[in-house]
């Protein structure tokens, strides 16, 4: 428990609060959907930096010679990205393995902030005068949903790019023949619109659990918080990483799927 | 949940990490990773070929190494042929010059014999006049002695 916050449910009140920005009178609060959740932009957009920062320092001086112990860390996260691009996909696109990259580090990353103590970043911001702040990017499904809408919207674009008027037949026919032609549609568009649901409500969903968990274990006394806490941070290392993973697998077999027939 | 404008304010976000991701970092990480994988594979390339003249570099010195010794052996029976000739010749020579020497000395020897022969005679008769004049006096004729000496001498 916080000394910032007497009781348990003003902290944890305090732990699911984001720093809003009213977008309608341009002051903190929230305004409906004219809302602009501060901390969110500001942590998902640092972290995002870093990784670009980082790997662009990499890719300067990337050498064909003998790397060094950065570029060796960047080329080993590059060659499993692309080894699980080559594995699922088997089409041409000069995109997908940037996007998967992009993907599974910068939902890492974002991730990655849940294992920073729950108290750190809030309460040294407190000092500076702001109230709520949550640093969990992913803990907010309005990050989680932006990745999954952009994925949504390439399966749409390289759906209808490669296979043009095929696509057509194939909603229209697939899977249950020309006659069950109505039920077919309401399939493909189920089908295709569970997609992105699925991919931001699974990461927002694991993501607010843990936070959540992180948040009940700082309410223990203070003398058996390690016990609960550590075997969560140790099971959590695994479920970032995983969550990551999850999201950029699957981004890569829909795109695998907008490219091939289903015949 | 509250999806509001943040959404799309990281959707932006996403949309430029992708852009600088594929414009600005995976080019020239997978032209160094390409590059790389090029040279490993020139590399074994090379060492395979180097192995395989080695190989025949092997095969070749040892070929050469056979012919040298046929040569080396050739030779040796050449030079012990001839050494032996010339021995044989020196020995031919030796022996010939030594019959040469050897016949001279002979005939020296003859020679020598000989002269000493004839003094000895000579030597001899006069010894034995003198030692006669001596025994016998003076009343001997000389002449008719010297003749019956030389007579003697002469059957000797």
């Amino acid at each position: 428990m916080s000394f910032l916050h007497p009781t348990e449910g003003e902290y944890v009140q305090h732990h699911l609060t984001y720093l809003q920005l009213n977008l309608h009178t341009m002051k903190l609060g929230n305004g409906g959907f004219w809302t602009l959740n501060i901390d969110t932009l500001i942590t998902s957009v640092v972290v995002g930096a870093l990784f670009l920062f980082f790997f662009w320092y990499v890719a300067r001086r990337a050498t064909s010679g003998v790397p060094g112990r950065l570029q060796n860390l960047v080329e080993a996260i590059f060659s499993f990205v692309q080894s699980m691009v080559k594995e699922a996909f088997h089409g041409k696109n000069e995109l997908l393995v940037p996007l998967s990259l992009t993907i599974f580090m910068w939902i890492f990353l974002m991730n990655f902030m849940d294992l920073i103590p729950v108290d750190l970043i809030p309460n040294v911001l407190y000092i500076f005068g702001v109230i709520d702040f949550r640093p969990v990017p992913t803990d907010d499904l309005n990050v989680t949903a932006a990745i999954a809408l952009g994925v949504f919207c390439l399966i749409i674009y390289y759906n209808i790019k490669v296979k043009g008027w095929h696509l057509a037949t194939e909603i229209l026919s697939k899977p249950f023949g020309w006659w069950l032609l109505p039920l077919n549609v309401l399939f493909r568009c189920l089908e295709e619109v569970v997609k992105p649901i699925s991919l931001a409500l699974r990461l927002y969903g694991n993501m607010f659990a843990g936070e959540l968990i992180f948040i009940l274990i700082a309410l223990l006394p203070w003398w058996i918080q390690w016990t609960l806490g550590g075997i969560w941070s140790l099971f959590h290392i695994l479920i970032i990483t995983l969550q990551a993973f999850i999201f950029m697998m699957l981004t890569i077999v829909y795109m695998s799927m907008a490219h091939e027939s289903h015949d | 949940m509250n999806i509001n404008v943040t959404l799309f304010g990281e959707l932006i976000t996403f949309a430029v990490l992708v852009l600088v991701t594929m414009k600005y970092i995976w080019p020239p990480i997978m032209k160094a990773m390409a590059e790389r994988e090029k040279k490993i594979v020139d590399g074994l390339e090379a060492a395979e070929r180097g192995e395989k003249s080695l190989v025949l570099a092997e095969k070749k010195a040892k070929k050469q190494l056979q012919i040298a010794k046929g040569e080396a052996s050739d030779i040796v029976g050449q030079a012990n042929l001839r050494s032996a000739q010339v021995v044989e010749a020196a020995k031919d020579k030796a022996q010939q010059e030594a019959k040469k020497i050897h016949e001279l000395a002979k005939s020296d020897i003859a020679t020598e014999s000989e002269k000493a022969k004839q003094q000895l005679k000579a030597d001899v008769a006069n010894l034995v006049v003198a030692a006669t004049e001596k025994l016998i006096a003076t009343n001997i004729d000389v002449a008719t002695n010297k003749e019956l000496i030389d007579k003697f001498i002469a059957e000797v």
